[in-house]
């Protein structure tokens, strides 16, 4: 399965599952970041890393490791 | 208001109220609005740093309103969420219960900030929702059916706009009818294998510690793999693993996941909360925020943009305060002079120096710093209100990661450019505290305001005659970046070896795009400019005095008593005569004459001492207690190519880097024959010579020495305040670890300079 870490810059997905062992996780479905949600990239900072996604009215920026938790 | 009875009256009179809510939904604009209290408001998430309490007066009555920091959830990680936690649990000494929590939720994305809202809800404290920013969501189509909401949620919702004072009287009159109605949210509906588990929580709690908890505290408990509950209710960590892991077998049972069960579920309940209460007009165009961040976080352009900002504060910084603070200098110098001419009149001459040199002179060595520091704190505040500070944030998490840090560091980083003692506080947004700790360990290390002057008196007077302004800029420049470039390293060796911190997530909401507003921003400065004029003002006054003491005490030196004594030699006909004169007490008109005679000579004597003041105030600084301190001091900065005058510098400067100017100022006297018989200072340092030594009659500041002292003060802690503030965030351990290896950092940089300046150019 791939990861939410695995999109290009403007690219949308719908999250399938979540990885609750990575420690962020929790904090990114705290902030609604769970299953059944589309999620589009927005932005990708000049190295790469981290990533602006944006999902409903959120918009969050978030390293690819913490992103790796979340399967699309 | 007269038509309640007194009963209703003495309810509600001191009623104590929470405004919670998420960061960057105007909690804080709305706490000033409903108390009047000027607070710093900023479009970054995190910028309450510590709960304020303020006074919320409706009608005759009133209450207490303490403003939370923002957070996301109640699963408490950084320090600002204990804080909420805490109060909220009612964990905090002196703090009466809670009587209503007014939740503050942003319009534009409620359904997010309903997150929050459940989780308090479950204090069973009553609850007001203020639904800020509808200006902001009737831009973005957002049509909002009030009354529903408010029936689905069971407690009132009052739409306000904050910044635009709309709405701020109708919420005070819910929150006054709440208090007496006491509504309560519609709390998210528990499985049974959550209330199994909470339950075994509760029993285990009573079991272990007999201690009844609320279910706040049980949840809390339950979802939080390491929530600081425990440690606030006694556990020790074994039994609070036990207990946790008997009642996550409930939910391990019914295949419900501890980490995100709690957020599935609750976010099920509030969707079946909002639906149908929240309908966007069918014209999806681009949000502002979108095209203009397409631009702003560019990976090319965006970090030009990112580049020119920042060279633009700088040079601001650089360029503008300048004319300000020679004004205030002259101002200063000039009310001194007048001060200390009026009591000197009066015969008190110790009590004018005191004054003009001590006092006076301290006083202005603190207001002088006022417009770089306002001009810096503007830069700071628009960056912070417009939302540009997480976009920075995101651009420059790559530049943090890698030393164990995040891009949330780099706030309270930037902040310590223009003074460490706010950038230390603002760590606290920061959830890690190894991570947080790292960073106020090298955030005094980003070359503050207090460090300008003393690279603009070098770079002036040592390398802008020889190399002009550009590279003089480039220096400067150049030494804002030297605390920054050292710092990262110290930091990934802190976090790596030392403090074995866990690699830092970087998780960071980017607001939208908001104008600062002028009276926000107004505010700040006025708060800022205060805050320093109070706290590291009076310490830098203090410290004046005791400098101006030690250099002017011991009141004699070799020179003037030489002048003295010559002139008496060469007149002792004169005083001869006078004695002469005198000894016939009978005979007015010798005493007439002797007195006459006297006058002549104190005359005499006072000119050829007045025509050798500059030599004399040189003299006895040089045979000052400051100076013999410098002198046994010394070698210990002969390395670097010091003098005993910087060292004196150096010492004097330890509570407050910025004395350095002042105190130079006094010890390189007037003594010193600039070329183009120019007085002030940067002249001065320019043409200093060596006395003694081996360098006898060459330049003190060449190149190496001047750059090796300005490495000096970009390295160095002398900031007494810092130190003050470093304690007070974290212990005096650290503190005097902080000051320590600063200290010892700054040592090496200088030596090393010169070292290797003198050795490559010289």
């Amino acid at each position: 399965m791939k990861s939410l870490a695995t999109l290009n810059n403007g690219q949308s997905a719908t999250i399938k599952s979540i990885n609750a062992d990575q420690p962020a996780a929790p904090r990114l479905a705290a902030l609604g970041l769970l299953p059944g949600v589309v999620v589009t990239v927005q932005q990708v900072a000049p190295l790469g890393d981290p990533f602006t996604i944006s999902f409903g009215s959120n918009r969050i920026s978030l390293r690819k490791a913490e992103a790796a938790a979340f399967s699309i | 208001m007269h038509n309640t009875t007194p009963q209703s009256d003495s309810i509600t009179a001191t009623a104590n109220i929470a405004l919670a809510g998420n960061p960057n939904t105007g909690k804080t604009t709305l706490f000033n609005k409903l108390t009047g209290a000027k607070q710093r408001v900023g479009n970054y998430p995190g910028v309450t740093v510590e709960k304020k309490v303020g006074q919320l007066k409706i009608n005759n009555d009133t209450h207490s309103l303490i403003d939370l920091p923002g957070t996301y959830s109640l699963a408490a990680e950084s320090l600002d969420e204990h804080i909420v936690l805490d109060v909220l649990t009612g964990n905090v000494p002196n703090l009466q219960p809670l009587d209503l929590i007014v939740c503050v939720v942003d319009a534009t994305n409620i359904h997010r900030n309903l997150y929050l809202v459940s989780q308090i809800a479950d204090v069973g404290i009553p609850i007001v929702i203020a639904l800020n920013m509808m200006d902001e969501a009737n831009q973005k189509g957002l049509t909002i059916d009030i009354p529903k909401l408010q029936k689905n949620l069971n407690i009132p919702v009052i739409p306000i706009t904050a910044s635009q004072n709309k709405g701020i009287k109708e919420l005070k009159q819910a929150i006054r009818n709440a208090l007496e109605n006491k509504p309560k949210f519609n709390v998210t509906p528990w499985p049974q294998a959550i209330i199994d588990a909470t339950q075994s929580i509760s029993d285990n709690t009573i079991k272990h510690l007999n201690i009844h908890t609320t279910p706040l505290q049980q949840l809390r408990l339950l979802f939080d793999a390491d929530s600081t509950i425990a440690d606030r209710l006694g556990y020790d960590t074994t039994t609070h693993h036990q207990v946790i892991q008997d009642a996550r077998e409930h939910l391990k049972k019914a295949q419900l996941c501890p980490a995100v069960s709690e957020s599935s579920l609750r976010y099920t309940h509030i969707n079946n909360l909002i639906k149908d209460t929240i309908t966007k007009n069918p014209k999806p165009k681009t949000p502002q925020s979108d095209t203009i961040d397409t631009l702003l976080t560019h990976r090319f352009f965006g970090l030009i943009i990112f580049s020119a900002i920042m060279a633009t504060v700088f040079y601001s910084i650089y360029a503008l305060a300048g004319p300000f603070m020679d004004f205030i200098d002259e101002k200063f110098g000039a009310i001194g002079q007048y001060l200390g001419d009026i009591l000197k009149a009066q015969g008190a001459p110790v009590l004018a120096d005191l004054v003009q040199n001590g006092i006076i002179a301290g006083l202005g060595g603190i207001i002088i710093f006022l417009p770089q520091i306002l001009i810096l704190f503007f830069f700071i505040a628009i960056l912070e209100d417009s939302g540009y500070m997480a976009r920075a944030a995101f651009l420059m998490d790559k530049l943090f990661s890698w030393c164990g840090l995040n891009g949330k560091s780099f706030v309270p980083m930037l902040s310590s450019y223009a003074c460490a003692i706010p950038g230390v506080m603002g760590t606290r947004t920061i959830s890690e505290p190894r991570a947080r700790l790292t960073t106020i360990l090298i955030a005094p290390l980003m070359s503050c305001s207090a460090r300008l002057p003393v690279y603009i008196i070098f770079t002036g007077a040592v390398i802008q005659p020889q190399y002009g302004t550009l590279v003089a800029a480039v220096t400067v420049f150049a030494m804002h970046l030297l605390g920054l470039f050292i710092g990262l390293p110290i930091a990934f060796i802190l976090n790596k070896f030392i403090l074995k911190t866990k690699a830092q997530p970087f998780v960071l909401e980017m607001p939208p795009y908001r104008i600062p507003t002028l009276h926000n921003l107004a505010w700040r400065l006025y708060e800022k400019g205060k805050d320093f004029v109070l706290t590291a003002g009076t310490v830098i006054l203090a410290t004046s005095v005791i400098i101006w003491a030690l250099l002017y005490f011991p009141q004699n030196d070799p020179l003037s008593t030489k002048i003295t004594n010559d002139f008496n030699t060469q007149n002792i006909a004169q005083i001869q005569q006078i004695k002469t004169l005198n000894s016939d007490k009978e005979n007015k008109q010798a005493l007439e004459k002797s007195k006459k005679l006297k006058t002549q000579l104190d005359t005499d004597l006072q000119k050829l001492l007045d025509d050798a003041a500059p030599q004399i105030a040189s003299a006895q600084t040089e045979n000052s207690y400051l100076a013999k301190l410098g002198k046994g001091v010394e070698p210990i900065f002969q390395p670097a190519g010091f003098d005993w005058k910087i060292t004196v510098g150096i010492l004097a400067s330890f509570p407050a880097r910025e004395l350095i100017v002042p105190t130079l100022g006094i010890i390189y006297a007037e003594d010193i024959e600039t070329e183009n018989g120019e007085k002030n200072l940067l002249s001065k340092i320019a043409a200093a010579k060596w006395t003694t030594g081996p360098n006898i009659g060459k330049k003190i500041f060449t190149i190496p020495v001047a750059v090796a002292v300005m490495v000096f003060f970009a390295l160095c802690a002398q900031c007494m305040a810092t130190i003050a503030v470093i304690a007070r965030e974290t212990n005096w351990k650290w503190a005097t670890i902080s000051f320590t290896y600063m200290t010892v950092l700054a040592w090496i940089g200088a030596v090393l300079t010169y070292q290797i300046g003198t050795a490559l150019f010289y």
